[in-house]
């Protein structure tokens, strides 16, 4: 019992520090808070989390937050949460004088989050000692070349693959995004539950060909395996990942400390060496050199407008998941 | 007034202040952060203070909606196989370990523990990598068709039988504690065989405990989302804990369709717990009297045919998965292969060196597993007493709180503990423990109970109801009841319940991850963050080394119950007869 009741002692001691900005966020968990401490002087403690555990734990927490940053990737469930009343507006960061053309485009109209960097949601990836005729388009994987070897994320689960399928539906239009799905489905596309899961199917040889995230594909080619990276002419389908404000937090000050440290360019560069994977983006401030082994700098990114991918969200995936089974 | 109510609690009879009290506890513990997710399917607004109802169309949507009509039917039909053939391999290896004197018998025990311990990621990881089309299976022994069974529903059925199996192996390993030879001795002299023995007077006794470890099965597989989203990728194959997942990954996020499907998880569930009671109330299996001796084995030569059947499960359930993760743990590079060149210790460098993560959480970890364990335990036994000697007017309602959490996935189980312990009312009162490493606890407890109960009633059923009744007679108080005559004679069960809390609270992943609070590691969040980042080798090895500790520490409780209480845990032999002493369980 003694032992039991010093136990307790000593887990009671190590409750968390009430007074710490909390982050939640689903990237650069273990790199984020000592940087900014040091940059900033502000305490910080982050929670890392899968994208759907993140939004389900924020959800869950609508009565009484217990967060005061985010860091998200996917500006649908960003702006439907800003639509929900769970962001700070108005946002007006001094960093965000170091936006580019391509940052700027991603700043939502009430300025409830700021962008924070662009990844491509699907690429196409192709193993060059399996394949022969390598797919060009989406609309090669339909060829019953490829029947059986496609993979691809659940986007009903993984945070990047909806903007995926979201952003296709978007450019093609509703009818024939389905149709075009429609003919992958039928050529026995493997659905993976997140992106890992995808890309180690494709490494094992498992599959062939992967609609995958650009950093998980571009992480492939730098660790040797034998693939290759099809980027569309048109642009890849691609993901925005932002930094927002917990609308009801006290701690405003250092939140909107933190928001501005994102936007900084030597914190956009920190991040981009220091993040392995995730440090494949393209950032939304000038000054940034990419990583040397990812993708070329004339790539195209094609982000969806938050409000659609939002307004879209539940009808889109209703149908994917639906039309996946068996 | 405030003594008239002193004296009003003080002429309740003693059973009916532990049912109040086990009530209440489990009604903040498990009811309550459930009930408000169940809530949301009828009334969405309820944390907001809005009780509209919204009917009860969406019910019906379970039926329309394509997706879901197939994760119902996926989700019975794997778990009614699973249920069936994870029992009849637990039963039987329990049976076989129990009954007969075989080598491996040791392995035997080990195995059901890290089967039981162990992540469903872990296990399905090991499959994978077995199994896929460049795996070992098909480049190293030259069996290419592997893949086509594991990555097919019956091949899902086969791996999450070997992953379940324990549940009903240890509760009939436990049930097998006590052992009253007369009855078999009675079979024998009418001239039946050993096998007709086996079959028709120690199984129909033991039913209650098989029963047990069934219910268990079908449940844990249920509400298991881990290895069949692992594995069931190649011919989708969505269960209704995936379903769940996704409506909970929609932006805004659907609580309410959450909160349907877990309707239909409790129909389920209340279906089979109340299968459960209607069959053992047909019968009676309170087969112990004062002739009972702990333990029992047919002969003393050790039988080779069952050996080699305990040592080839073990290589099969245990060794391809977690010999596969072995390999991957000394590994460098995946893709090259398990050559000279390509071995490493650097994985087990990084995650063991002064100052790491895993060292951190694994302290963490085991801090907040004992603690479970030991009040989960003690929860636990109260209400098996309650549930099995006691007409206690609650008591349909405890044994279906104690088995819910174990139907619903994780994720909503920490969904319900948030809007539970997170709700501004508690919050304003200090009461909040969200936030807190001791809300950890708190779902280790949710989560242990249901498995710690089942192995305690499985072996309380075989306990006469006069055992207790004489000595109340007497006078003898209820703690002192419980604890020289129904602890006794449960020890082993118990040691098994504590030690299954333990062991499944140290790796519980999903109502962890979505509870831990900032600023605080655990184990089963650092693993998966590794393993869901492609670290491999980091994640087997942090999963290998914190299974020997915690297995370890299994083993040396264990060893050290069973030294402490040695005539409880005495094995007798059938023949010849040896010096045997005989437990004397006293009639008061």
């Amino acid at each position: 019992m003694k032992t039991v009741t010093a136990l307790c002692a000593l887990l009671l001691g190590n409750a968390a520090m009430a007074s710490s900005l909390v982050l939640y966020t689903n990237d650069f968990e273990d790199i984020i808070g000592d940087r900014f401490t040091a940059d900033t002087g502000h305490e910080i403690e982050v929670i890392q989390m899968s994208g759907g555990n993140l939004l389900a734990r924020i959800a869950a927490e609508a009565n009484n937050p217990r967060w005061d940053v985010l860091l998200f990737d996917g500006v649908g469930s960003l702006y439907s949460m800003d639509q929900q009343g769970m962001f700070m507006r108005n946002l007006a960061p001094e960093n965000e004088q170091y936006l580019t053309e391509q940052g700027r485009s991603l700043v939502p109209e009430s300025r409830a989050w700021m962008p924070a960097g662009t990844t491509a949601s699907c690429v196409l990836v192709y193993r060059t000692d399996l394949v022969s005729e390598p797919p060009a388009t989406f609309a090669d994987l339909t060829s019953s070349a490829f029947k059986g070897v496609i993979g691809q994320a659940d986007p009903a689960v993984a945070a990047p693959a909806y903007p995926c399928v979201a952003s296709l539906h978007y450019d093609m239009g509703m009818d024939a995004a389905r149709q075009l799905y429609s003919g992958i489905l039928d050529n026995d596309l493997r659905v993976f539950r997140t992106n890992g899961p995808t890309r180690r199917a494709l490494s094992a040889g498992e599959i062939s060909v992967a609609m995958l995230s650009s950093p998980n594909a571009y992480s492939m080619i730098q660790s040797g395996e034998p693939v290759e990276v099809v980027w569309p002419e048109a642009g890849a389908p691609s993901s925005s990942r932002g930094v927002a404000v917990q609308a009801s937090t006290d701690k405003t000050d250092a939140a909107q400390a933190f928001v501005n440290w994102m936007l900084s360019p030597a914190t956009q560069q920190f991040l981009t060496e220091n993040g392995g994977a995730d440090g494949l983006f393209l950032s939304p401030v000038e000054g940034v050199n990419p990583l040397s082994y990812g993708p070329p700098a004339e790539a195209v990114y094609r982000v969806a407008p938050a409000a659609w991918a939002a307004e879209h969200e539940a009808a889109i995936k209703s149908w994917f998941a639906d039309q996946a089974v068996n | 007034m405030m003594v008239r109510r002193f004296r009003r609690m003080r002429a309740l009879k003693p059973d009916t202040l532990v049912g109040i009290a086990i009530s209440l506890l489990l009604l903040i513990l498990v009811a309550a952060p459930m009930g408000l997710v169940l809530a949301q399917a009828f009334f969405p607004g309820i944390l907001q203070g809005d009780l509209a109802f919204s009917g009860i169309s969406q019910l019906q949507e379970l039926f329309q909606r394509r997706l879901w009509r197939v994760s119902l039917m996926n989700s019975l039909y794997l778990s009614s196989y699973t249920a069936i053939f994870g029992t009849l391999i637990g039963a039987s290896l329990a049976i076989i370990r129990h009954q007969y004197p075989i080598k491996g018998a040791t392995a035997l025990d080990l195995c059901a523990w890290a089967m039981l311990i162990m992540p469903s990621f872990i296990i399905a990881q090991g499959w994978i990598l077995f199994s896929i089309r460049d795996g070992i299976a098909a480049q190293w022994l030259g069996m290419p068709w592997v893949y086509d069974w594991v990555f097919s529903p019956q091949g899902l059925v086969a791996i999450m039988s070997f992953k379940n199996y324990p549940f009903a192996y240890l509760a009939v390993s436990a049930a097998m504690q006590w052992h009253v030879k007369e009855y078999q001795h009675a079979a024998r002299l009418c001239g039946a065989g050993p096998m007709r023995t086996l079959l028709t007077v120690r199984l129909p006794l033991l039913l209650p405990a098989i029963l047990s470890g069934m219910v268990l099965v079908f449940i844990d597989t249920l509400g298991d989302f881990g290895l069949p989203a692992a594995l069931a990728t190649t011919y989708r194959f969505p269960t209704l804990p995936y379903t769940i997942f996704t409506a909970m990954n929609q932006s805004p996020i659907r609580f309410d369709l959450a909160g349907v499907l877990s309707v239909y998880l409790m129909v389920i569930l209340m279906a089979a717990v109340a299968l459960y009671l209607w069959l053992l109330k047909r019968s009676r299996f309170d087969f112990l009297t004062a002739k009972a001796e702990a333990g029992f084995r047919s002969g003393r030569r050790v039988n080779k045919a069952l050996s080699f059947v305990a040592l080839a499960f073990v290589a099969i359930a245990l060794g391809i998965p977690m010999g596969t993760s072995l390999m991957v743990s000394f590994i460098d590079q995946m893709n090259t292969g398990f050559t000279p060149g390509n071995l490493t210790l650097v994985h087990y460098q990084s995650v063991l060196q002064s100052g790491s993560l895993l060292r951190e959480a694994l302290g963490n970890s085991l801090q907040i597993a004992l603690m479970a364990a030991t009040a989960s335990l003690l929860v636990s036994f109260l209400a098996a007493y309650l549930l099995t000697f006691s007409q206690f007017y609650l008591n349909g309602l405890i044994n279906v709180i104690c088995t819910m959490t174990l139907a619903v996935p994780g994720v909503i189980l920490g969904v319900g503990f948030i809007f539970f312990w997170n709700h501004p009312l508690l919050f304003n009162l200090g009461l909040s423990l969200y936030g807190h490493p001791f809300i950890l606890v708190l779902a280790g407890m949710a989560g242990a109970i249901p498995i710690a109960i089942r192995v305690l009633l499985g072996a309380m059923g075989q306990i006469p109801q006069s055992f207790m009744a004489a000595a109340a007679l007497q006078g003898v108080s209820l703690p002192r009841r419980l604890v020289t005559i129904l602890l006794p004679l449960t020890l082993a069960a118990f040691l098994s319940a504590g030690l299954a809390s333990f062991g499944s609270s140290v790796f519980d992943l999903a109502v962890t991850s979505i509870l831990h609070p900032p600023g605080y590691a655990v184990l089963p969040v650092v693993i998966d963050r590794m393993f869901l980042q492609g670290y491999y080798g980091l994640s087997t090895a942090s999963t290998l080394v914190a299974a020997t500790v915690t297995l370890g520490l299994i083993q040396a409780t264990q060893l050290a119950v069973r030294n402490l209480f040695k005539q409880l845990f005495q094995v007798h032999s059938a023949e010849p007869p040896v010096n045997s002493l005989n437990i004397e369980v006293r009639h008061a």
